[in-house]
């Protein structure tokens, strides 16, 4: 990559962020939520091993929320108001539009392990080693990818009015659905087995899997979880782009 | 194509479904004019510009932009458009937004001569939700020109903006054309058109009806309007004197013909009554209008294109 398109790209990246959090209407909530749900059911009602069980789930919940919410609801936006169509007209290749988003996507989730870690660690007493934080940190980042592809075809695909609303109905069902809030274990089996359709169930289970709270699948299977996920929908994001010029 | 032919479209043919918009264009454009391109909503003007631009891929024939493939990575680095879109980020300030389109190119224009450019000096630390439309307008501007293209085209460029803006935004164009760009417009503005264009294209239910610079286009095209109040009914008329196209409103017979005397003799002789009677001479815009509207246009605005695109990949 020469450095005249790395130049760009960190533009592209910085114009996102900022154009994002500049909208308050989208920070605020996007941060409040994970962290109210935690502060009430991990911290307030938590004991020792809920708080860190649970800390794990809310930055699973928290990074979905921005990752889904940036690229579907983001997405379909510009493409309707035509600023996609003027970045299309521009030499710069798709790739960068899409990592620009995921930059903005990954700050999200970063300030969400922040945030939620220094809750956990001082209203809750949540210890762990530093490789475990930064497992659990990388965990974050990683889980950011699946939600942003899938925001992306679902940014592609549905108007700007939709968009929130159908933003909405897969996120918390998929929350729900995935042991984000409810053990897995709790769930009759067809539902258990359904999860495994669902990316935030793998993540789950990988982020639980840092202190021994997991299932007891081998991790290998999530993470093929995830990539069986991560894959089909970037490759349908890319062809309904590459189809929009 | 020769060293200055910017733009080659040969046999140009295209369609959404079986509905041809577009009917077999041949028209080259050369490098260091101004192009301006009229019609009717329906005419094609819109579909041409995407064909142009590589957003819609032709049907039948070709379009060679600066020698590459239209909407090809080379083209794209030649070529700067101003469309009309909706909104850009509206919490990014104009320099923001300029300093990241910039990037896109490897020889952009540098950001304060394009702030220049679209007279925005004053304006470039504000956020897009903040700007006026005729501002806005302005941004959109100085996106086009911002990669230093050698083709510029700009759809309805003064749409919203005041007379001064105008003033300003036609004298950019002007120096545009100096430094050796072209520059294609599409405009519902007749004013600008002839204001700003060296070749004018009338387009027409997908076909070039008329071709030329401003003056030999009012000049072949001069009519004038001839007005009576009579009390037969447009078939009657038309019956009586078939060579020229009646319209009649409440009472009032109206046609243009570009040899008055003719049509009035011819209706002395018929015996039509005149009464009432005005000739006038009809300007460039009115025989542009009467031109393009006798055949019933649909409407083409862009969203109907971008629809009309939409379907086509879903197809």
């Amino acid at each position: 990559m020469s450095s005249l398109t790395l130049h760009s790209l960190k533009q592209e990246a910085w114009c996102d962020a900022k154009s994002v959090f500049r909208s308050l209407g989208f920070v605020i909530p996007a941060l409040a939520f994970p962290c109210a749900f935690y502060l009430f059911f991990g911290v307030a009602m938590g004991n020792e091993k809920t708080s860190s069980y649970l800390l794990i789930n809310y930055i699973i919940f928290g990074v979905m929320g921005p990752a889904l919410f940036n690229f579907g609801v983001n997405v379909a936006t510009e493409r309707e108001q035509g600023l996609l169509a003027l970045k299309q007209l521009s030499p710069m290749p798709a790739s960068q539009y899409l990592m620009g988003k995921t930059f903005t996507a990954l700050v999200f989730s970063t300030l969400i392990f922040v945030l939620l870690s220094s809750f956990a660690v001082v209203f809750a007493n949540v210890s762990m080693s530093f490789l475990q934080w930064l497992q659990l940190y990388a965990l974050a980042l990683l889980g950011t990818l699946p939600f942003c592809m899938l925001g992306l075809v679902m940014g592609l695909s549905f108007s700007a009015k939709a968009a929130p609303a159908l933003v909405n109905l897969i996120y918390l069902p998929i929350s729900m659905l995935s042991g984000l809030w409810i053990p897995i274990t709790m769930f009759p089996e067809a539902l258990q087995l359904f999860a495994w359709a669902l990316p935030s169930y793998h993540l789950s289970q990988l982020g639980l899997s840092i202190l021994e709270m997991h299932q007891g699948f081998n991790l290998a299977w999530h993470l093929l979880g995830i990539a069986l996920f991560t894959l089909p929908c970037g490759y349908l994001a890319t062809k309904k782009y590459n189809s929009m010029k | 194509m020769t060293n200055s032919t910017v733009v080659s479209v040969t046999n140009l043919h295209h369609s959404y479904g079986d509905k041809a918009v577009l009917k077999g264009l041949d028209f080259s454009l050369q490098a260091g004019r101004v192009y301006g391109f009229l019609g009717a909503n329906g005419a094609g003007k819109t579909t041409l510009i995407n064909l142009l631009l590589g957003r819609l891929k032709a049907s039948q024939g070709s379009v060679e932009v600066l020698n590459s493939q239209a909407g090809s990575v080379a083209a794209k680095a030649k070529v700067g458009a101003m469309l009309q879109i909706g909104s850009l980020p509206a919490n990014l300030t104009v320099l923001e937004q300029l300093n990241l389109f910039a990037s896109y190119y490897k020889s952009p224009m540098p950001v304060s001569k394009a702030l220049r450019l679209s007279d925005l000096n004053a304006h470039e630390n504000i956020a897009f939700s903040k700007l006026s439309g005729g501002l806005k307008q302005r941004l959109l501007f100085a996106i086009a020109i911002i990669g230093d293209p050698q083709l510029v085209f700009l759809d309805e460029p003064s749409l919203a903006m005041d007379v001064n803006a105008r003033q300003q935004m036609w004298q950019t164009i002007r120096q545009l054309k100096a430094q050796g760009k072209t520059v294609v417009l599409t405009t519902h503005y007749m004013e600008e058109a002839e204001a700003l264009s060296d070749e004018l294209f009338i387009l027409n239910n997908g076909k070039i009806i008329a071709q030329g610079s401003p003056s030999e286009l009012s000049h072949s095209m001069q009519m004038s309007e001839v007005i009576f109040a009579s009390d037969l009914s447009e078939e009657a008329i038309t019956a009586l004197l078939p060579e020229w196209q009646w319209q009649v409103v409440a009472g009032k017979a109206t046609t243009r013909c570009k040899a008055p005397n003719a049509l009035l003799k011819a209706a002395f002789e018929k015996g039509v009554n005149c009464e009432a009677l005005s000739v006038k001479p009809s300007s460039l815009e009115q025989t542009f209008m009467s031109l393009t509207q006798s055949t019933g246009a649909d409407s083409d605005k862009s969203s109907d294109t971008n629809e009309a695109i939409s379907k086509e990949q879903a197809a």
